[in-house]
């Protein structure tokens, strides 16, 4: 392991220095979509998944097979090998763009996620930018390549893009087809069976790898939605811990499924971390529930649902968040890796930068932006068959994938982990990379990074070493902390082939990368497709149609250029993003909360900031009267904040504070109040500098209306659709579990917007 | 008066005092977020007010021009030939001039002169770039073209309080008594008929005089000439309706490449209604259909004075012009208004944005000969046209 690590680490020196003189001309990017397939029982008017992914891929001409994924994966990709847990910035080519839809969508990359009822895909190139092609090429692309897709299903399937299937995991109906027993050797878990599991090496070994890792099963809770008639407090009927043994792992039937050479690299401490985490586990128990829970749902963070270790005697300060086993009061249970990862449908963008600098301005400036998305974007308002409190999967989806030890988790005293660590791989991001060592923008204050974070010292001291700048290098040595989930003896063998012309000198690199997934990654130049320093926006979840996935695609690529374009500052201090991003996943985050946001994104390029202090609202009744929230009449828990005022922190004065609480619709089309400028409105008096034809700006902006219309509460998200279909629907019984002939009516129903059947006035601006 | 006054601008020199000012790079500057909020009219005249304040107060940036005979008010932030001459291929420069009711000639025809004025200009800011596509807005026409068909409410209500003073200023700026009288006669005109137009086509008449181009044509065939010396790749005219595009062309025998259209820069809004005829016209003569969301009037003569009076531009910069006997020099109106943009088209990146403004004074005969004080014309006139258009 330390091995690679030292490979990787010189591989990326490498890989930085060599794109120090780089610059590329054209700006590409492309998207990143995936799908969940559904089977429909109309006689018994039920919805399972559809495990059958592999033929799929296959019928459509996919040769990513158990061995190519593993190792060089994708058909066309000239891209870098590795897992494709990650999977994010493969496939791409330099192939010129072709404008005919349907031959687009038959060149698209198909590629199978860890569950076998959900797939992926990408263009097989990267997108070179135009405008233009926002408007017509990408709706077009994505509703070709859904036909496609649709075209090899079997009569009584669906197509869904949904960011996780409402009954996954659901103890007391059939979820899958073909539903096997719980608790099978490869997913070791009460709730999916084996049959969810894309049976391939990578995707086995990385699962395993987790739990092995982890040394206990990654529970993750999540907080259930208080209806009237929900039993509460909420035990979760189908997994308590006490069944579970308090999470103690329970070793699995030997290695089946790992076998190809992962356990030998394996890092050790997971071992005596096992051991530790055993005895505290047994001692933890009712009291430390009370203490962390005091009755009530969570208020800020799924963190916080959880109970907070108390382990006294150790390094660790109580007060630290760090968590062990959930509680399962008012809250669901979910054990298994396959909860977080490629279980459900996604959408991310890729952007190439021209240069480091541009990619870390990018990189920066988009991360405080994904809360915002997140609220924007929510659509996952039901999990294991019941409402939960939350309205996205963010937070459920890094806790599942969760692979810390007890060491790193700060619970049992440090001896052979590196360190604490604070977050799970998938997350926030940890710390700005701030502007280049060269550039004279100003607006980065170190200060920003105002988290802890644990980095990789061995890997960091080398890269300083190598010429690399101190925030990249620990950025990079943070990734470089986590351990990779199998090595196999062919990755160290590897190293001797680096130099050949098959490789790209990155693999090991690559697949640290991999393993780690912020809502902004970095990855660095391809040095065989000559792409340049990109960045992956991660946090948008995946919309039901086309057109709403084309909004926002089309909304983040816009962004980026405006970004650079009128160097806005978008610079959170990364406590306030974290506390963003807990916000944006409650109940109708996008109508309801407030987001801490700069106030005025135009300042502090040039080094001087615009003024002190965050005025933050809602919370007591000083200040002054808070006159404009009358856009929220229909929304009680708005009008009531309306009541309340604005209340000042600090120095901040209404006019020059740093940072401000916003509403989304706020931040996005902008408010007089605090002389906040809309990041829409910025976008749209962007738009007529690019010379776009009459009709082509007329549908970008029709694209846009339905942003703005989410932002400012006209429409709904998906999450509040679903919600107030289940608690509408006949057959509810406001106990918050979604039955599966609810869930049959309202997939089907989801599946007659999409194609266009039903009218959803209240979800979209298509029309009828 | 009025005619008599004709004849006096003719004799004495037209513009005894020519200033232009150059705005910063509105893209990293902090004006930019008035051109977030859409309103091109407040971004221009707050990034005018930027730039003489950093020229004039918190340091000195000016220069006599004697090429142009102008005096030049640089922003200091901002670098001239800030283009790299490598990259030049891969920018795209969009000018857009406003050529402002003051800028219309002793025959009330916007003047070609202004048009080498711009060029000139631009080209001192930009350096010797190629121009990709070049827009002309007249301010009459623009100001009165048609309102969308169904506006929302909010902006109708906006725009409404923006037209009626756009067009009381028309008048005034004018110089020739009977022919802007013909002007503002036909205004209410070719608003109406283009809009009746729209719905159906029986008003012959109306929009053939609502329709004459002719006095456009001296700075059309100008553009024209732009093009073919290669100066312009494209050239584009703003806001005109079928009629008046028709009309274009046939007068001129020059098709423009482009027409730009007003569209609202409004949320409310899901589309914006365009004139079907007016589109299958433009796909006809293979004129692509651009947008721009500016606001009616771009720069008023009544905001320029009063950037010039707050920063004292006529003390500051005393003409050596002497008035013939009885004559004075009236106060800076603005002629025209150069918006330029360079974008970096393979990244879709805006990399400069900027304002040009110009603005002269004429020497008119003093209507009261005792008085001195300068700005007795301009509220004289003002309140007579205030009076006179209800």
């Amino acid at each position: 392991m330390e091995e690679i690590r030292k490979q990787a680490t010189t591989q990326f020196i490498s890989s930085w220095r060599s794109s120090q003189t780089k610059k590329v001309q054209d700006f590409s990017w492309h998207e990143t979509m995936g799908y969940v397939i559904v089977k429909r029982d109309d006689a018994a008017r039920r919805i399972v998944l559809s495990p059958r992914v592999t033929d799929i891929l296959s019928a459509l001409g996919s040769t990513s097979n158990a061995s190519s994924v593993g190792n060089h994966p994708l058909v066309r990709a000239i891209r870098r090998s590795g897992k494709s847990s990650s999977g994010d910035n493969d496939s791409n080519n330099t192939s010129s763009s072709s404008s005919d839809p349907d031959e687009d969508a038959t060149q698209t990359s198909w590629r199978p996620a860890h569950a076998r009822f959900a797939l992926r895909c990408e263009p097989p190139y990267m997108r070179v930018f135009s405008a233009q092609q926002l408007v017509t090429e990408i709706p077009e692309c994505l509703r070709a390549r859904r036909r496609l897709l649709k075209s090899k299903l079997k009569e009584d399937e669906m197509l869904l893009s949904i960011s996780q299937f409402p009954l996954l995991g659901d103890t007391t109906n059939i979820y899958i087809d073909g539903q096997g027993s719980m608790n099978g050797p490869l997913l070791r878990s009460q709730l999916l069976s084996d049959d969810c599991l894309h049976q391939i090496p990578p995707f086995a070994l990385e699962i395993d790898g987790i739990i092995e890792r982890r040394g206990a099963v990654p529970y993750t809770a999540v907080p259930v939605f208080h209806d009237a008639d929900t039993p509460w407090p909420f035990v979760d009927p189908g997994l308590s811990p006490a069944a579970l043994d308090f999470g103690i792992l329970r070793l699995p039937d030997a290695g089946a499924g790992s076998g190809s050479g992962s356990g030998g690299n394996r890092d050790r401490d997971s071992g005596c971390a096992m051991g530790a985490h055993g005895k505290i586990g047994s001692n933890n128990s009712g009291p430390a529930n009370t203490v962390a829970m005091n009755g009530g749902p969570p208020i800020t963070n799924l963190a916080q649902g959880r109970i907070i270790d108390t382990f006294q005697s150790g390094p660790v300060p109580a007060s630290s968040p760090l968590l062990e086993i959930p509680s399962n009061r008012n809250s669901l249970l979910l054990d298994s890796p396959l909860f977080g990862v490629g279980s459900g449908g996604i959408l991310r963008v890729t952007l190439c930068a021209a240069d480091l600098d541009e990619a870390r301005i990018l990189y920066d400036h988009l991360a405080p932006i994904s809360a915002i998305m997140i609220a924007l974007t929510a659509g996952t308002p039901i999990v294991r068959g019941y409402l939960t409190d939350r309205d996205s999967y963010w937070d459920v989806q890094c806790s599942a994938v969760d692979d810390r030890s007890a060491q790193e988790r700060g619970f049992a005293p440090l001896t052979t982990a590196k360190g604490k660590l604070m977050k799970s791989r998938f997350g926030t991001i940890d710390s700005y990379l701030g502007p280049g060592p060269n550039s004279k923008d100003m607006s980065f204050n170190p200060q920003y990074n105002d988290m802890d974070y644990t980095y990789d010292n061995a890997a960091n001291m080398a890269m300083m070493g190598g010429g690399v700048d101190k925030e990249l290098s620990q950025h990079v040595a943070r990734l470089f902390i986590r351990d990779l989930h199998f090595a196999t003896a062919k990755m160290l063998r590897d190293k001797d082939d680096a130099k050949n012309s098959r490789s790209n000198g990155q693999e090991h690199f690559k697949r640290f990368l991999g393993c780690n997934r912020q809502n902004v990654c970095l990855y660095p130049p391809n040095t065989r497709t000559r792409s340049g320093w990109e960045v992956e926006f991660v946090s948008l979840e995946v919309q039901l149609t086309d057109e709403e996935n084309a909004a926002f695609i089309s909304f983040i690529v816009l962004l980026s250029r405006v970004i650079i374009s009128y160097s806005l500052n978008l610079y959170l201090p990364i406590s306030m993003m974290n506390q963003n991003m807990a916000r944006a996943q409650q109940v109708n985050a996008a109508k309801e909360q407030l987001f801490y946001f700069r106030r005025d994104l135009f300042s502090g390029r040039d080094g001087k900031q615009s003024g002190p202090g965050l005025i933050s609202r809602g919370g007591d009744n000083g200040g002054w009267i808070n006159t404009h929230a009358g856009d929220f009449k229909a929304n009680a828990t708005a009008s009531e904040r309306e009541a309340l005022g604005h209340h000042h922190l600090g120095t901040g004065s209404p006019d020059t504070a740093e940072y401000v609480e916003l509403t989304i619709n706020e931040i996005l089309n902008g408010s007089p109040v605090h002389k906040v400028t809309g990041l829409l409105t910025i976008v749209l008096s962007y738009l007529p500098s690019l010379g776009l034809e009459y009709q082509a700006e007329n549908d970008l902006r029709r694209q846009l209306v339905l942003i703005r219309r989410r932002a400012s509460g006209k429409l709904c998200t998906l999450a509040t659709w679903m919600r107030k279909f289940v608690q509408e629907h006949p057959d509810y019984r406001h106990d918050s579990v979604v039955s599966p002939t609810v869930n049959y009516d309202m997939l089907r129903t989801l599946n007659d917007i999409e194609e266009g059947r039903v009218a959803a006035p209240e979800l979209l601006t298509r029309k009828p | 008066m009025t005619r008599r006054r004709v004849k006096i601008t003719e004799r004495v020199p037209i513009t005894p005092r020519k200033v232009v000012v150059y705005t910063d790079n509105l893209m990293t500057s902090a004006g930019v977020r008035d051109q977030a909020t859409g309103e091109s009219a407040k971004d221009l005249a707050s990034s005018l007010a930027d730039t003489l304040n950093k020229a004039l107060v918190i340091s000195t940036s000016f220069r006599f021009d004697p090429e142009l005979n102008m005096l030049e008010i640089l922003d200091p932030c901002n670098l001239r030939n800030n283009i790299k001459v490598k990259g030049l291929t891969n920018y795209a420069v969009t000018v857009k001039m406003y050529l402002l009711p003051a800028a219309a000639h002793t025959d009330d025809r916007p003047a070609s002169l202004y048009i080498r004025q711009v060029m000139a200009c631009v080209e001192r800011q930009l350096g010797p770039v190629k121009i990709d596509e070049l827009f002309v807005s007249f301010a009459d026409i623009t100001n009165h073209y048609p309102k969308p068909v169904n506006p929302p409410p909010p902006t109708s209500a906006d725009r409404e309080d923006q037209r009626p003073p756009t067009i009381r200023v028309a008048p005034p700026n004018s110089k020739v008594g009977h022919k802007s009288a013909l002007s503002s006669e036909r205004t209410p005109n070719s608003s109406r008929a283009s809009s009746s137009h729209a719905s159906s086509a029986t008003s012959n008449t109306d929009p053939h005089a609502a329709c004459d181009m002719t006095r456009y044509l001296k700075v059309w065939r100008a553009l024209n000439r732009l093009k073919r010396t290669g100066k312009a790749l494209k050239i584009g005219i703003c806001d005109l309706s079928k009629p008046q595009l028709e009309a274009l062309c046939e007068q001129s025998g020059i098709v423009p490449d482009i027409l730009q259209v007003h569209v609202a820069n409004d949320p409310t809004e899901d589309t914006n209604p365009l004139d079907d005829s007016l589109q299958k016209l433009a796909k006809h003569h293979d004129i692509s259909i651009r947008t721009h969301s500016d606001s009616m009037g771009i720069l008023s003569d009544d905001t320029f004075q009063m950037l010039a009076t707050d920063f004292r531009i006529n003390e500051r910069f005393p003409t050596t012009e002497v008035p013939p006997q009885g004559y004075k020099i009236d106060v800076m109106k603005p002629r025209w208004v150069v918006n330029y943009n360079v974008t970096l088209k393979s990244r879709g990146l805006v990399s400069n944005r900027g304002y040009i403004a110009m603005a002269s004074s004429d020497c008119v005969l003093d209507p009261n000969r005792t008085s001195r004080t300068i700005f007795a014309p301009t509220a004289n006139s003002s309140s007579s046209s205030a009076s006179g258009s209800p």
